[in-house]
Order: structure tokens, then sequence, then C-alpha cells
């Protein structure tokens, strides 16, 4: 015979693991998602912006100003190819053999830049190294030309180069002193 | 309101923003800011450092919003800016020991703190989770990310979002026992603990 009352907060609900659940858990966990999505926004230093455009234009003129260049050229190389349809429908190209022999560098080279003891010199890299992570993301929404691709792996292994390098001098120097 | 999913920029503004317009820049400054900010304070638990999150995430999108592929693409490629810089922060041993301090208080309670206390209570229980529990929890359920959006941002797998994210609940609602579940991360046990007001 089939309980048609409505299920109250506290009826036991068998898992299939064996677990108890009960709808009051359960509520009180989207209660705390609503109430996450509740929190209200925080407002920055007021001063914050001024320094924003500050930064932006003691900045080297560079990739913001170079990239509408670099995405017409990559256009049209596209285009020379044949592929400019097959890309847009389809999403980022395959890797080039380039851009693969770039990320298995750089994946031999993580072990290398992880753990490291951290100084002003180290943070700088690891900034450095994320920001050319954030502009890879780009990669994954066909934002990114294979070239621009190509020089930000270039980048990114030449950055975990230096930072390698900074760990073995330390090192060396450490065996020397010590 | 917390998040950035829900913030829209007007199409004026975003077009704006593609061409470098600086009204259109400071726009989306005045639109966009706060909810960042909410999001990086919230996961690296120190001002200092969240307005870092907002300098640098404006900084590139002024560079480079130019190159952005639709103006309505500008709101996204912000948060996953900002995302990717407060993963940053939370890997790099440097800023480890500012952000695994406890939060600090608002220096002004009346303009940043919630004025609902149960909200007040939420603030300082998510403030005592490990940073990276803190992140899973607002990438998923504040900013709409999946669990396997969040392990590929970790380097993790799908099943490292949902640990988190059943283990930070756990500690919120003061019941240890919440386990994984299928499609979120729960499938919510019946123990009895001292649960954050909500």
């Amino acid at each position: 015979m089939t309980d048609s009352r409505p299920p109250r907060a506290s009826d036991p609900l068998v898992q299939p693991d064996g677990k108890v659940t009960t709808l009051d858990a359960r509520g009180e966990i989207d209660g705390l998602r609503r109430s996450l999505r509740a929190l209200p926004d925080i407002e920055p230093d007021p001063e914050l912006w001024e320094r924003i455009q500050e930064q932006a234009a003691a900045r080297p003129k560079g990739m913001g100003q170079r990239l509408p260049l670099a995405v017409a050229a990559s256009l049209l190389l596209a285009v020379t190819a044949g592929i400019l349809g097959a890309n847009l429908l389809q999403g980022p190209p395959a890797d080039s053999a380039a851009i693969r022999a770039l990320k298995e560098r750089s994946m031999k080279l993580e072990p290398f830049t992880r753990n490291i003891h951290a100084d002003p010199v180290t943070a700088a890299f690891q900034y450095r190294i994320a920001d050319v992570d954030s502009q890879l993301a780009g990669v994954t929404d066909g934002r990114l030309s294979q070239a621009e691709t190509q020089r930000l792996w270039g980048r990114r292994v030449a950055l975990m180069e230096s930072l390698a390098e900074v760990r073995r001098a330390r090192a060396a120097l450490q065996a020397a002193v010590y | 309101m917390a998040g950035l999913s829900s913030t829209l920029l007007t199409s004026e503004t975003a077009r704006g923003l593609k061409r470098g317009d600086p009204a259109a820049q400071a726009e989306a400054y005045r639109v966009l800011a706060p909810p960042l900010m909410g999001m990086a304070q919230r996961i690296l638990g120190d001002r200092g450092l969240a307005e870092e999150v907002v300098q640098d995430t404006f900084v590139s999108m002024i560079e480079r919003a130019g190159s952005l592929r639709s103006a309505e693409a500008a709101v996204g490629w912000v948060r996953q800016t900002a995302v990717n810089h407060c993963l940053m922060r939370l890997r790099s041993p440097w800023q480890q020991r500012r952000i695994a301090g406890p939060m600090r208080e608002a220096a002004d309670p009346s303009q940043e703190a919630p004025r609902d206390e149960n909200l007040r209570d939420l603030e300082r229980a998510l403030a005592r989770l490990a940073p990276e529990t803190r992140m899973v929890i607002w990438l998923h359920d504040v900013e709409g990310y999946t669990h396997r959006e969040i392990g590929r941002l970790f380097g993790r797998t799908e099943s490292f979002s949902k640990s988190q994210l059943a283990r930070g609940y756990g500690k919120l609602t003061g019941k240890e026992t919440v386990t994984g579940g299928e499609d979120d991360g729960f499938a919510t046990t019946a123990s009895v603990g001292p649960a954050c007001a909500t």
C-alpha cells in the first residue's frame, strides 16, 4: 500500500549505499546555497579604478595592441589554407607539432617549478606563468590562433625554465655555503 | 547579490570594451568589480589579495578586450580571468601565509558585512574552511561551474570537486557525515550537529 502523504522533513530515505538521508538535512544544504548566493557584493577601494588605469597606461604597448594585427594575420592564413569554415564550426584546431613539443617540455619542467622556496623572485615568475595560463584559457573556446597559442606556450616554457634555473642556482649556492 | 554569473553588461558597454572605449571600461568596472571583489574575497579570505585579483583582472581586460571573439563573451572572460588569478594565488607558496589565516574582519561593518545575522554567520563559517574548499563551493554553487570544469581548473578529477564540496558543506552544517552523491556531490546523511544558521 502506497503512503500518499507528503514527505516530512524528518522522514528517513535509504540511499543505495545504505546511508540514511533526511529531507531536513538536504533542505539545510539548499538553504546554505541560497544564502551563499544572497551574500552581498563587496565594494573595492574607491581608488582602485584609478590604480588600474595607471597600471594599464604604464605597461608597454603589448599584446592588447598587437593582437588585432595578429588576429588579422591568422585569419588571412586560415582563409588561405581553406580551413576558416571548419575552424569556426569545430572550435580550435588540433595542436601543431611545435605546440605539442612545447606542452611536453612544459610538463617535464613542472616538477622543477613546484615546492620552490617562496620569495618575491619566484612569486614574480609564478604570477607570470599564471598570467600566461589565463591567456591560454582562450584556446579552449577557439579565441586564439595557432600562432598565438604557440607563442604563449613558448613563453610559458621560457618562464618555467627560468624558474627552474633559479631553483638550481639556489641549490648550488646552498651546497657551496654548507 | 553575490556572483558574476547573473551579472550582465549592456551590449553597448560590451561593444565599447572591444573598441577600447575608456567610458565603457569604467562602466564595466562599475558593474563587474563589486561581484568580482565578492568572489575573490570569499575565496581568498583576504581583502588585499582580492583587490589585487580585481586589479590584475581589469588591467588584463583593458589590454585584451579587443581580442574577444564577441562582446557577449566579456563577462565570462572577466570571470574566468579572475578565477585564474585566484587560483594562482592559492597555489603560490609566497601568498599562502596571507590566505591561510582567518578572514579579516571588514573595516567598516556597516558597509561590507551583511546586515543579516545569518549571512554574517555564513561568512564566518566560510572563512574557516580550507581555501580550496571555499573556492570549490563558490565556483559550484554561486558561479555555476560544473564539477568537471572545477576538476579541470585544479588539474584534478571531477571527484575531487565533489568531495571538496561535500566536505565543505559537512563542515558548514556541522554534519561530518555528508557524503558524495550522484549529481552534485550530496547524498546528505542524517547526522545531527550544530548547523550554520541559514
